[in-house]
């Protein structure tokens, strides 16, 4: 392949169809090329003139921020058919990094845009892109490949492909809510967040704007709205006490109850918030013989208060008894 | 039989295809044609190019052979197992219930008969052997339903005799249908015992696709215990909804006005419990279903399951209707935790001690 220097302004980059990459250099890579350019040519494609770019999407976007007027590229050789400069593109990337939901739905599409068969994608690809090989796969990331307004949140919420279906199954203008609110949340609690949303909506079976209106919720999502620190936090907790109802009541009791027992200095005390288990850990600190045995008339005192038996019965209870 | 009318590709593996009973089982499909096939990955690559490869399965025979068939019951990590061992001689079911955990334990599996009957029946009379005077347990419907496709493949009956006179050695074969016809043309061994999973009417209707209503299956036990047999009932899974109490109260009603207490060999309850992946596959499924948007935990082993005060409850007011008949003996629990067995039996037993409700069948 024949390495030169190009002009960036040869490279006509409102032609994306080689892309698949949603990240952008990193401050780093950034910095690296502020002190000494881009080292590694990117690769090419020449067409009508001027130049098509395969690989290096982001050595580019460095190098323009950077300032460079020129950069190395290997320019691919002619004849070779979109699918085989694809799967280049792809394999090049394949082997260095890895990749999210949403650049790899990106991928499916392409894939079939340049021609290569279901079969194929299924055989070849989705196993490297670690999804299940089937049909179903493919047809989820055609789906969501198609909101391509919100491929940027689902790439930094960092997707996996079990959240993919849930959002898809609400119609556009939940969609555009839901995204709306998952770019204050991290990932994990992004997917926390689709997941109890879907949850209430099929049990309620109102619109989701209904639920996110609702006293609990309404003003929390307002706090986020308004930018309120933690307010992300709080809502996903809401909704959790409200689509775990019965656990949540319960744990409220016994956070109540574990308050009222005087436990002795530093002392904690722990149980199962998912009630599996009755018994409860109690931790307890001395530095000596003497604050031991202190801490433990303390504690004995402590059961002579009505609390224990209260919680313990709350631990060993069994509903609406 | 619907679930054979449903089949719509048969495979067969090259190394069983001059089986005569792969040739009985063609014979009774035809005309549908068959292809033969190396193994099972090149039927997986058939199925993974349908639309829902999971109801694909359900319409593709695969007849082939199994290595090895007896298998002692995983139950799940944590909790108070049965000892019981499974029987895998078919893989897959033909029905469709929407809680099926086999549709998240199989990948891309068609309904699979191994016809392997000679290694079948030499590798039973080893375990047989082997365990001279124990009480086992044995079942063919962990991973299938043990008579849906009994009329095709006559395996109840080639069973019964392999375990007729056996004392001590039961086969439960359980189902969701009421396909008793090729058990009731046979003396009944006294130690088959036929087994039904029941839910209540709401919970058929919605969510056990392609099975039998309860009155066949209330129908099919009678028959079973008229001519012979005994039975067993499995209420698992257990589904908690606005009017579960009454509406399970009416089947264990009509259970027990039905079918005589003495025959019941056991009687086994489980909540719906699921792992995670089960929920992502029936969440697209099966949207309709309600079942998986109620209030679970991610318990102790890793599955999904209803709050254990809750699962208390269920577990008690099941044992109070049972013990009207003096059948609160007989019941088990199916991979729950030793505090809930000990909660529900109300005792102070550990381990597998708890797990012997069996002893009448010494």
């Amino acid at each position: 392949m024949e390495i030169k220097e190009i002009d960036l302004s040869d490279l006509r980059l409102e032609d994306r169809c080689f892309n698949f990459t949603l990240a952008g250099p990193d401050e780093k890579f950034l910095a690296s090329v502020q002190q000494v350019g881009i080292t590694e040519p990117v690769k090419i494609k020449a067409e009508d003139g001027s130049f098509i770019l395969v690989t290096g999407w982001k050595r580019v976007e460095a190098a323009r921020a950077a300032g460079l007027k020129k950069i190395p590229a290997r320019i691919l050789p002619a004849g070779l058919t979109d699918l085989e400069i694809f799967r280049l593109a792809f394999f090049e990337n394949y082997s260095q990094r890895d990749f999210s939901l949403a650049e790899k739905a990106l991928l499916i599409k392409k894939f079939l845009k340049f021609g290569l068969g279901q079969e194929e994608l299924i055989a070849e690809i989705l196993p490297r892109l670690q999804l299940p090989p089937e049909r179903p796969t493919i047809e989820t990331l055609v789906k969501l490949v198609a909101l391509d307004w919100a491929l940027p949140e689902i790439h930094r919420g960092r997707w996996k492909l079990a959240t993919a279906p849930l959002f898809l199954s609400f119609p556009l203008e939940e969609q555009k809510l839901i995204i709306g609110l998952a770019v204050a949340f991290n990932h994990n609690q992004q997917a926390e967040l689709i997941d109890l949303l879907f949850t209430l909506k099929k049990r309620q079976a109102k619109q989701l704007t209904a639920i996110l209106s609702e006293k609990e919720i309404g003003p929390l999502v307002e706090e986020m709205k308004e930018g309120k620190p933690r307010a992300g936090d709080r809502l996903v907790t809401a909704l959790r006490e409200k689509a775990l109802p019965q656990l949540s009541r319960i744990n409220q009791e016994i956070q109540a109850t574990i308050k009222q027992i005087n436990l002795p200095g530093q002392g904690r005390l722990n149980y199962d918030q998912t009630l599996e288990k009755t018994a409860v850990s109690i931790y307890l600190e001395a530095r000596n013989k003497d604050q031991l045995e202190l801490v433990l008339k303390n504690l004995s005192e402590s059961l002579k208060a009505g609390e224990w038996d209260t919680l313990f019965k709350i631990l060993n209870n069994k509903i609406d008894e | 039989m619907f679930w054979t009318k449903q089949i719509k590709k048969i495979y067969v593996n090259r190394q069983v295809k001059n089986s005569p009973l792969v040739e009985n089982i063609l014979s009774q499909l035809s005309p549908l044609p068959f292809q033969v096939v190396n193994s099972l990955e090149d039927v997986q690559s058939e199925l993974r190019l349908a639309p829902d490869p999971i109801a694909e399965g359900k319409r593709t025979l695969f007849l082939t052979k199994e290595k090895a068939f007896i298998r002692p019951c995983p139950c799940t990590p944590g909790a108070v197992g049965c000892g019981y061992w499974t029987l895998d001689i078919n893989l897959n079911c033909p029905l469709d219930c929407s809680y099926c955990l086999l549709q998240a334990y199989f990948s891309l599996q068609p309904l699979t008969i191994a016809v392997n009957r000679r290694e079948l029946e030499a590798e039973l009379k080893t375990f047989f052997n082997r365990r001279n005077n124990q009480v086992l347990r044995l079942g063919t419907g962990e991973l299938s339903d043990s008579l849906a496709f009994d009329s095709l493949t006559g395996q109840a009956s080639f069973l019964a005799d392999l375990f007729r006179d056996r004392k001590g050695v039961w086969l439960e074969l359980k189902t969701k249908t009421a396909s008793v016809d090729s058990l009731l043309e046979i003396a009944p061994p006294d130690n088959i015992v036929v087994a039904w999973s029941l839910n209540s009417r709401r919970i058929i209707a919605s969510e056990e696709n392609g099975s039998a209503s309860l009155e066949e299956r209330l129908k099919s036990a009678c028959l079973a215990v008229e001519y012979g047999y005994k039975v067993a009932f499995h209420f698992d899974p257990v589904i908690y909804y606005s009017n579960w109490e009454r509406e399970y109260e009416e089947v264990i009603g009509e259970l027990l006005d039905r079918v005589p207490a003495g025959s019941i060999a056991w009687i086994s309850l489980g909540t719906l419990r699921f792992p995670g992946k089960l929920k992502e596959i029936a969440r697209e499924r099966f949207p309709q279903s309600l079942i998986f948007e109620e209030e679970f935990v991610k318990a102790w082993d890793g599955k999904f399951r209803y709050p254990k005060p809750l699962r208390l409850k269920i577990y008690k007011k099941f044992k109070d209707l049972f013990q009207t008949q003096g059948l609160s003996n007989r019941l088990y629990l199916c991979m729950e935790s030793p505090e809930v067995w000990r909660e529900v039996k109300e005792t102070n037993k550990k381990g597998k001690l708890l797990a012997s409700p069996f002893s009448w069948l010494n």
